[in-house]
């Protein structure tokens, strides 16, 4: 897979850092490429979360009404992994972004992996900016790009906030088309795996 | 949580013989057993898959000859079997997609038989793994309560008053327990709930045991185990 940098033999790591699971996979494949000596790249991957249930057509009142207590279990339970992941990061706090600062977030680790940074470098620069502040703004991004690379002072002079959402919802785009389907998600080889919790299986696939 | 006699389970966990990631995991869940001082209650939990992933159903060559599936929801479930025919057969085992949706209800009430009139552990166990293998094969039809109580009876579980019970009181209990565990907040197999937490999914496995041990040290991230526990 040679478009868009997605190269064969790295694993690519697809986030979205509004979410605590995505910050928690960062994590999680830092520690597992400082083991396993593998290139990791981390990129952002931004759509919208897939709800099969709300393209279900309209039933029965039982029906519809086994489907509403079904959601609603759901969306508690996704409430309590939540919880659960600020507890892997250790925080007690679940941070947000305002809109400019999410989008030169994810831009950044987009040029990030472009310049061929790795994951065990990307891991703490995103675990120390969530765990820094509640709302993560363009000021306190672009001063902890600035800091993992500096050499970014100059790209980010030039950054334009509709520009670069757009490139990055065309890159989601096309990844959509490869057969993600949320983040996080991983590529190796051209298969994708969605969730971290397919390292194990990664780890056999990568050895030798 | 309890089960028919009242007994206190400390670990109980929800699965569905028509799940392909209940199909995966519940032998890691076995394992689980064998390797702590936890005895699982298994409950059954009956997906209404219609209602999340729409509903199809196929000829033995694969055509599709009636669905309401969306593209999106096609691709779901197409990566979802991909992902766990993977683990089937990394755990030496066949599975082959459904051909259509399946009431597996009454292989519910009949687990929540074998957990009752089981002599052993290793009989419930052998139990699930026939049913649960054989289904993954096409070759076990969860939808007739006689295969299930042949079922039972080649395992070594008396299977005396089975058919009555399962059209009967174990059809309420069945039916009472859906209701129950839709209330705590479970939604999908396989579930643990250990003191009032639900954990859900065989990737949460090894949090669970950090539970069970009495939460020592970091909490452990999710995978899924690809080797032997």
């Amino acid at each position: 897979m040679a478009d868009y940098g997605f190269d064969a033999l790295s694993v690519h790591v697809l986030v979205n850092l509004h979410d605590p699971e995505s910050v928690v996979g960062i994590k999680a494949v830092a520690e597992w490429a400082a083991d396993q000596d593998q290139i990791v790249r981390v990129w952002p991957f931004l759509r919208e979360p897939i709800n099969t249930a709300a393209e279900v057509p309209k039933g029965t009142p039982d029906f519809e009404a086994y489907k509403a207590r079904r959601g609603l279990a759901r969306r508690r339970y996704k409430d309590q992994e939540r919880q659960r992941n600020l507890q892997r990061l250790s925080l007690n706090h679940l941070w947000s972004f305002t809109a400019a600062g999410a989008v030169l977030a994810h831009w950044g680790l987009l040029r990030l992996a472009e310049h061929g940074v790795s994951a065990t470098i990307v891991s703490p620069f995103i675990l120390g900016m969530v765990a820094s502040n509640k709302v993560l703004d363009s000021v306190c991004v672009q001063a902890a790009l600035t800091a993992v690379m500096p050499a970014l002072a100059s790209e980010i002079r030039g950054f334009d906030q509709s520009v670069a959402k757009a490139e990055l919802a065309e890159r989601s785009l096309w990844l959509s088309d490869q057969g993600v389907l949320s983040a996080p998600s991983m590529l190796y080889q051209g298969e994708v795996f969605s969730g971290m919790a397919h390292l194990p299986r990664l780890t056999a696939l990568c050895r030798p | 949580m309890t089960n028919e006699h009242d007994e206190v389970s400390v670990l109980s966990v929800c699965i569905d013989f028509k799940s392909p990631y209940a199909f995966v995991a519940h032998e890691l869940i076995w394992q689980l057993e064998a390797q702590s001082d936890v005895t699982v209650n298994w409950l059954p939990l009956t997906l209404n898959i219609g209602s999340f992933l729409g509903r199809a159903e196929k000829r033995d060559n694969g055509e599709v000859v009636d669905s309401n599936r969306t593209p999106k929801q096609w691709s779901v479930v197409k990566a979802a079997y991909r992902e766990a025919r993977c683990y089937a057969e990394n755990q030496g085992r066949v599975l082959r997609g459904p051909l259509k949706i399946w009431d597996s209800s009454k292989a519910g009430i009949a687990l929540i038989w074998a957990q009752n009139h089981a002599d052993t552990r290793a009989q419930l166990k052998d139990f699930m793994t026939d049913v649960f293998d054989r289904f993954w094969q096409r070759d076990c039809d969860i939808e007739d309560l006689d295969v299930l109580h042949v079922a039972l009876k080649n395992v070594g579980i008396q299977n005396e008053g089975f058919i009555d019970y399962a059209q009967g009181a174990g059809r309420a209990s069945h039916d009472r327990l859906q209701e129950q565990l839709l209330t705590q907040g479970v939604f999908g197999v396989p579930s643990f709930i250990y003191e009032d937490e639900i954990f859900f999914g065989r990737e949460h496995l090894d949090t669970v045991i950090w539970r069970l041990n009495g939460s020592q040290g970091p909490m452990p991230f999710v995978r899924y185990p690809w080797q032997a526990m």
